[in-house]
């Protein structure tokens, strides 16, 4: 029987199908599978096959030709009209290439640099190249038919898009070719950004014909790189509708709301005893009526009303895994001694305890108890004795008899817990600077912090809301307010509302108190800004400030003149949360410049809200959140998402467990126990650092292959004039600053040529070598800031590689090779580090002819 | 039918050639094959047509380039014996010489690795070449089947300051003995290809990499595993472990 009368059946395509999918079918299974109920029409089907499929004892599976035949199938979908093509869309990608190229005109912009009709030429002649076309815009909806009968017409199953940075447009060109082609097989060849915008003739004298030819280079490189890709398998996550909000700030709780309020389950993770964060304890907020604790304690109402908020107040992340859209998240509960559900909140045991403690949610203004509740708004409101505390303290358990629910038990142990989320919320907050010692801080000589004024200032804190000074208990006569007290040069100017709400709060409580707010200009950016606003008389702009103590008086200096006063309040600058660097590695986002989180390198189901991200108000908090909480509800109103794993792949055969990607992965997603090598797919976040290590190849990363990467590197290396420069990007910094050279069309000799990695720490050693041993003249690497890596250390990763090939290569390679950290939007930097560099390697080759 | 072989040697110790002149399997070589030139023991000079040609040692002077693609052009498949045919070999630690890999010159089907290639693995690349079949070489690095291995963790975080074991550390080796990385002193298994049966590590000497990369080059996987462990500042100015078998393969 022919191979068409044997396809010409539906059944008969089917069997084929799913033999092909899954490879062995028993024979009861392939009749369900099928829907048939007599066995008679299976077995005259499967007949009718015949030497397409065979049958062992048990099941039945494709021949040699039966595979063949389906992958002829594969590329000519249209065979099948249409009825079982979505079978086919989870095996996608095939051995065989039929390259499409779309050169996109981006509205002139392309053909004013150079000859377009010149470059779709030279694609015609590419290898495996079956079709080229030029369109103006491909980004617009209205070419989306067009597109898509041409993969149709031309059975294309791979596409290379030379038009503008993946960074712009990519997920545009992904959604063109959703239907029809697997975004593994999508090449992009950024002719805009990294060609023809920085490379305009008109910009210097720059013979156009090189522009002409990079361009071709970086289509031939994309065409030769989408040819060697190889199949992708999808990986299909059912998400988890609940969230986990790690902090339980005025930022988390209002997030917490919004999330349980569109019916979602919510855990709040905090690791102090109570919820409220740090505002609770603040006296009121600037523009807000209410005291803070009155409405934090209102906003706790309601989140402990919420059926679909649970709080676990005490508790550490320990471990998280997964991905988005199901995480697995491991917290310890630590120990309270003392049971939330059968304490009533009497306080017996507070008042029978011996021994006190300084109270630091006082911030150490007073004393507390061992056993305590923090502040009187406290939730759970339940007293909590710290671990470290029960270890110094009398073991008298004079508390526990004193007990009459009996809830105290001192013998508690840590808990731990396991939740199951689909997407993770940092909002631990910030915390306040705290070396004071240049200001001579000291609370019982009158030096103090604005937090500790905040709590002079409430009414449950320690003088019931009365200003005194806490050395004597008298109201002051002239209090001075010392802004930005913090790390040098912030750029922060969110002290003015704080300075005004004290001024404020000052004036009703002790209206014949004087008040002087002082601006210490040297530690602050763009000071003339804040020149500009010095109106107010009790505001003072010095170059110099300095504290000083005179016959029992503290004196603030102000460049030459003395401000005696009795009440000096330090207003505190926010810094870092002293935990984010702990949860860096296990909640994966990066930190910026300052030590805050990163707003713009957070993954996908990562999110963060509040003073995370630097200083912030609390009306944008407020804000922030919401829009946040929009987010998530959007993502986790998926039953699904669709993902292909991007990622490393391990072939056992030629790996010889010797454990150094082991110790590289900065993820520790790489396990070897015994004779078995594992990746732990879920932790796996696809830098490459250990393709980079791997002595045999056995790993290799599925989409940024080395083949892929040294295949590039040849194309690239027939450019015809010296110095050929080739930069190693990371995708997330070193490209994207690329691109931003290319936004604000900085020149650069187009003699640089850009290969994207997804980390530095991709960078192999063979690559450098590489490069040098096919004529390239110089090797850039360009990575992130320290510090700012997404991948943890990828970049200094690379720098210890490079430090012992220089040591290898002798001074006169070594100075060919530079790497240099860049963020995103430093695209002048990267054009002028090019500049420089050409002009180095451009000396060194006419002194060497 | 016996195949006709061809064996040369260019710049070598002729170690390679002596170990298989003096190994069990070369009577019956010499039995298999028919021999048409090989002027380390006869005194034919005339390169004719043949099926399998066996080079030693590297090249380093420019009169072998022209003998090289002599044989190439005679040879149905050409084979590096030993690791100077190979990868350039122990000249490359010259600073003066040039030491080149037959591979940078003419292509070729394969290699039979090692300085000399230990008896096993040469008679049974000899054999299959002799029944007209490929050589087959494993793909793994030398941890994969190391004596040394079940006994500990893989650790790195020990610095690494010697290149040999003293002879003390030598004696007392046995079964229990730990990795010599754990003990601080650099063996290059994890970057050497599997195949010599451990000869070394068993006599308590670390691997020196003599059997060459399974993929990448030596430089390359040299300085991807070093930029992992803890290397002394010692043995960070050594250049010689760079260079031992071979050199990179860019202008100088």
């Amino acid at each position: 029987m022919d191979i068409y009368s044997i396809l010409s059946h539906p059944f008969r395509r089917k069997i084929l199908v799913l033999l092909e999918k899954e490879g062995y079918i028993p024979y009861t299974e392939l009749m369900d599978r099928l829907g048939l109920e007599t066995t008679g029409q299976l077995n005259f089907h499967l007949k009718k096959i015949g030497t397409l499929i065979d049958k062992d004892n048990r099941s039945y599976f494709l021949t040699e030709d039966g595979k063949r035949i389906l992958k002829i199938l594969n590329i000519n979908k249209r065979i099948l009209s249409g009825e079982h093509i979505d079978d086919y869309l989870d095996s996608k990608g095939s051995e065989i290439s039929r390259v499409g190229v779309i050169i996109c005109n981006c509205n002139t912009e392309i053909s004013n640099v150079i000859n377009i009709n010149h470059l779709e030429k030279y694609a015609n002649k590419l290898n495996d190249v079956v079709s080229v076309r030029i369109l103006e815009n491909l980004c617009q909806e209205k070419n989306l038919d067009k597109i898509a009968n041409w993969v149709k017409d031309n059975y294309l199953n791979k596409v290379v898009i030379a038009a503008c940075s993946p960074k712009t447009h990519q997920h545009i060109f992904e959604r063109i070719f959703q239907e029809v082609i697997d975004h593994a097989n999508i090449e992009i060849a950024n002719i805009r950004e990294q060609c023809c915008w920085v490379h305009h003739s008109n910009m210097r004298n720059i013979d156009p014909l090189l522009t002409l030819k990079k361009a071709h280079l970086l289509i031939e490189a994309a065409v030769e790189r989408v040819r060697l890709q190889k199949e992708v398998k999808i990986k299909r996550v059912e998400v988890e509708k609940s969230c986990a909000i790690l902090g339980g700030g005025i930022a988390g709780m209002t997030l917490a709301l919004n999330l349980a309020r569109a019916g979602i389950k919510v855990y709040i993770i905090e690791n102090t005893p109570t919820l409220g964060g740090k505002v609770a304890r603040w006296h009121r907020i600037n523009k807000m009526g209410d005291c803070s604790i009155c409405f934090i304690s209102e906003l706790i109402g309601e989140i402990v009303k919420e059926k679909n908020i649970e709080i676990f107040t005490n508790t550490d992340v320990k471990n998280v895994s997964g991905e988005v859209g199901n995480f697995t998240i491991d917290l310890i509960r630590k120990p309270r001694y003392i049971d939330e559900k059968k304490c009533t909140g009497c306080k017996q045991c507070i008042e029978v305890c011996g021994i006190e403690k300084e109270n630091q949610y006082e911030f150490g203004l007073n004393n507390r108890k061992v056993i305590y509740i923090p502040f009187p708004n406290a939730y759970p409101y339940a007293p909590i004795i710290d671990e470290e505390d029960l270890k110094n303290c009398l073991n008298c358990r004079i508390c526990e008899r004193a007990c009459m629910n009996s809830a105290i038990d001192l013998n508690q142990k840590s808990e731990e817990i396991k939740i199951k989320v689909g997407a993770k919320v940092i909002a631990i907050g910030a915390d306040l600077y705290s070396e004071l010692d240049a200001y001579h801080y000291n609370p019982k000589n009158n030096i103090i912090t604005s937090p500790e004024f905040e709590r002079i200032l409430s009414s449950d804190g320690i003088t019931d809301g009365k200003i005194l000074r806490i050395s004597d208990k008298k109201p002051p006569k002239t209090i001075s307010i010392i802004q930005n007290v913090g790390p040098s040069k912030s750029k922060e100017n969110f002290m003015d509302p704080v300075a005004y709400k004290y001024l404020s709060c000052i004036k009703v409580k002790n209206p014949d108190c004087k008040v002087n707010v002082f601006y210490d200009l040297s530690k602050i950016q763009n000071n003339d800004e804040y020149l500009l606003k010095s109106t107010d008389p009790r505001f003072h702009y010095s170059k110099n400030i300095k504290i000083e103590n005179e016959n029992n008086q503290n004196i603030v200096i102000s460049d030459s003149e003395k401000y005696p006063s009795d009440l000096i309040i330090l207003n505190l600058n926010l810094v870092p949360n002293k935990d984010l660097k702990k949860l860096r590695k296990t909640m994966d986002f990066t930190l910026d410049d300052r030590g805050f989180m990163s707003e713009d390198t957070l993954a996908s189901g990562i999110y963060g809200v509040g003073t995370i991200f630097g200083p912030l108000n609390y009306h944008s908090t407020i804000s922030t959140a919401n829009n946040v909480a929009v987010e998530i509800i959007s993502l986790l109103s998926q039953d699904y998402l669709i993902s292909e794993f991007t990622g490393i792949e391990i072939n056992e055969l030629k790996c010889g467990l010797c454990g150094l990607c082991m110790q590289s992965c900065p993820y520790n997603a790489i396990i070897i126990e015994g004779d078995k090598i594992n990746i732990d797919k879920f932790k796996c976040k696809g830098c490459g650092t250990c393709v980079s290590v791997c002595p045999t190849s056995a790993i290799d990363l599925n989409i940024d292959t080395s083949e892929k990467i040294l295949k590039t590197i040849e194309v690239f290396s027939k450019f015809n004039k010296k110095p050929k420069i080739i930069a190693f990007c990371c995708k997330s910094c070193g490209y994207a600053a690329a691109d931003d050279a290319g936004l604000k069309k900085l020149f650069y000799h187009p003699n640089v040529f850009i290969i994207k990695v997804p980390c530095t720490g991709r960078v192999d050693t063979e690559f450098i070598l590489k490069s040098f041993e096919v004529g390239f003249d110089g090797v850039m690497i360009i990575g992130c800031r320290k510090d700012a890596c997404r991948y943890i250390d990828g970049i200094q990763k690379v720098q210890k590689k490079v430090d012992l090939l220089k040591k290898v290569l002798g001074p006169r390679l070594s100075r060919r090779i530079i790497i240099k950290n860049l963020n995103a939007v430093e695209g002048a930097k990267f054009s002028n580090t090019i500049n420089k560099f050409y002009n180095v390697l451009s000396e060194e080759i006419r002194f060497e002819t | 039918m016996k195949l006709k072989f061809l064996i040369a040697s260019l710049t070598s110790c002729s170690g390679c050639i002596s170990t298989l002149i003096s190994s069990d399997i070369f009577p019956q070589f010499l039995e298999r094959t028919n021999i048409s030139y090989f002027p380390f023991i006869s005194d034919e000079d005339k390169i004719e047509e043949c099926d399998i040609a066996l080079i030693e040692g590297c090249i380093s002077m420019d009169s072998q380039i022209e003998l090289l693609k002599d044989i190439r052009n005679n040879a149905r498949k050409v084979y590096a014996l030993g690791t100077c045919a190979a990868f350039g070999g122990i000249l490359s630690l010259s600073k003066k010489k040039k030491a080149g890999a037959i591979s940078d010159i003419v292509q070729i089907d394969g290699i039979i690795p090692g300085c000399p290639p230990p008896l096993k693995l040469m008679g049974n690349c000899l054999l299959r070449l002799i029944e007209n079949k490929e050589i087959e070489l494993s793909e793994k690095n030398l941890c994969s089947s190391c004596p040394l291995r079940g006994n500990n963790d893989i650790l790195f975080e020990k610095q690494i300051y010697k290149l040999n074991p003293s002879g003390d550390e030598i004696a007392t080796l046995d079964e229990n003995s730990k990795c010599f990385l754990n003990n601080g002193i650099l063996c290059l298994g994890p970057i050497t290809r599997e195949g010599c049966d451990h000869i070394c590590i068993e006599h308590g000497i670390p691997c020196e990499g003599c059997l060459g990369p399974v993929s990448k080059d030596y430089t390359s996987n040299l300085i991807n595993f070093l930029s992992l462990v803890n290397l002394s500042k010692d043995l960070r100015k050594y250049k010689g472990i760079f260079y031992r078998f071979s050199k990179p393969k860019i202008r100088w």
